[in-house]
C-alpha cells in the first residue's frame, strides 16, 4: 500500500472509528491508542494481503477496531486499580472538554460491566446496530448479543435505580 | 414509550460524541508510525521465522545423527551377540 493510499484510508475512515473506540472506552487517550494500534494491523495486513477484499475495506477496519477495543477492556479490567489512581493524577488534563467528563461518567457506568457486553451495548444501543450486525462485529452469535444486553441492561439497572 | 429505561443516556452518550474527531496531532503520529511499525513487526516476524526454520534444521540433523548412532551401536550389539553364540 502506497504512502497516499494509506493516508486517504486515514482521512476518511479515522474520524468515526475515534468515535467508537471513544464510545467504549470513555477515555479520549485510550481511543487514541486504539486508533493507532487499529492503522498499525492495518498496514500490516495490507502489505500482508491478509485482506480479501470480503467487506469493504472501511467495514473491516471498523470490525478491526471493535476487537482492539475489546482487547483494551480486557486488559484494563486487569490493571483497573492503576488506572483509577492514574485518572485521578490527571484528571485536569484527560477532561479537556465537557463532552469528554459526560462521556466519562457514561463510560464509569460501563466499565464496570464485562467487555462483552460493553461491546454489544455500545454497538447495539450507541452505534445503532441491530442485534444481527453486532453479533458479525463481536464474532458470536445473535443470542449470545441478546443474552449480553439483557445482563448489561440488569446490572445497569441495578448501579443506576436508587 | 422505550423496552430501555436507559435509552436517554445512551442517546446522550452518542449525541455528545457525534461531533468529536481525532485531533491533527493524532493522525499525523498515525501517518508517521504505523508505516514504520509495521515493517519493524515485518522484519522481527521474518527473523524469527528463519530462527525457527535453523532450529528446526538443527534439531532434525542432531535427531537423524541420534537416530544413526543408536543404529549402529545396535548393530554392533547383534554382532557381537552373533559372536557370543559362536
Amino acid at each position: 500500500m502506497t504512502d497516499e493510499a494509506f493516508a486517504e484510508l486515514v482521512r476518511t475512515t479515522s474520524a468515526r472509528l475515534y468515535r467508537l473506540a471513544l464510545r467504549m472506552t470513555g477515555s479520549p487517550a485510550e481511543a487514541e491508542d486504539i486508533l493507532q494500534e487499529t492503522y498499525l494491523r492495518a498496514h500490516v495486513a495490507l502489505a500482508d494481503a491478509q485482506f480479501e477484499g470480503r467487506a469493504a475495506l472501511p467495514t473491516w477496519l471498523y470490525r478491526v477496531t471493535v476487537n482492539v477495543c475489546l482487547d483494551a477492556l480486557r486488559r484494563r479490567k486487569r490493571w483497573r486499580w492503576i488506572s483509577r489512581v492514574l485518572h485521578s493524577a490527571s484528571s485536569e488534563s484527560t477532561a479537556r472538554t465537557e463532552a469528554h467528563a459526560a462521556l466519562a461518567e457514561t463510560a464509569e457506568l460501563l466499565a464496570g460491566l464485562p467487555p462483552e457486553q460493553v461491546g454489544a451495548l455500545v454497538l447495539t444501543q450507541v452505534e445503532g446496530h441491530s442485534n444481527a450486525e453486532a453479533a458479525g462485529l463481536l464474532g458470536c452469535s445473535e443470542g449470545a448479543v441478546e443474552q449480553r444486553l439483557i445482563r448489561a441492561r440488569a446490572a445497569l439497572r441495578r448501579r443506576t435505580e436508587p | 414509550v422505550t423496552r430501555d429505561p436507559l435509552q436517554r443516556r445512551w442517546t446522550a452518550y452518542r449525541d455528545l460524541s457525534e461531533g468529536v474527531e481525532p485531533s491533527p496531532a493524532l493522525t499525523e503520529r498515525i501517518l508517521t508510525t504505523a508505516p514504520r511499525r509495521a515493517r519493524t513487526l515485518r522484519l522481527i516476524r521474518n527473523l524469527r521465522m528463519g530462527a525457527g526454520i535453523a532450529v528446526l534444521l538443527a534439531g532434525s540433523s542432531a535427531l537423524w545423527a541420534a537416530v544413526e548412532t543408536s543404529a549402529l551401536e545396535g548393530q554392533f550389539a547383534i554382532q557381537v551377540g552373533a559372536w557370543a553364540e559362536e
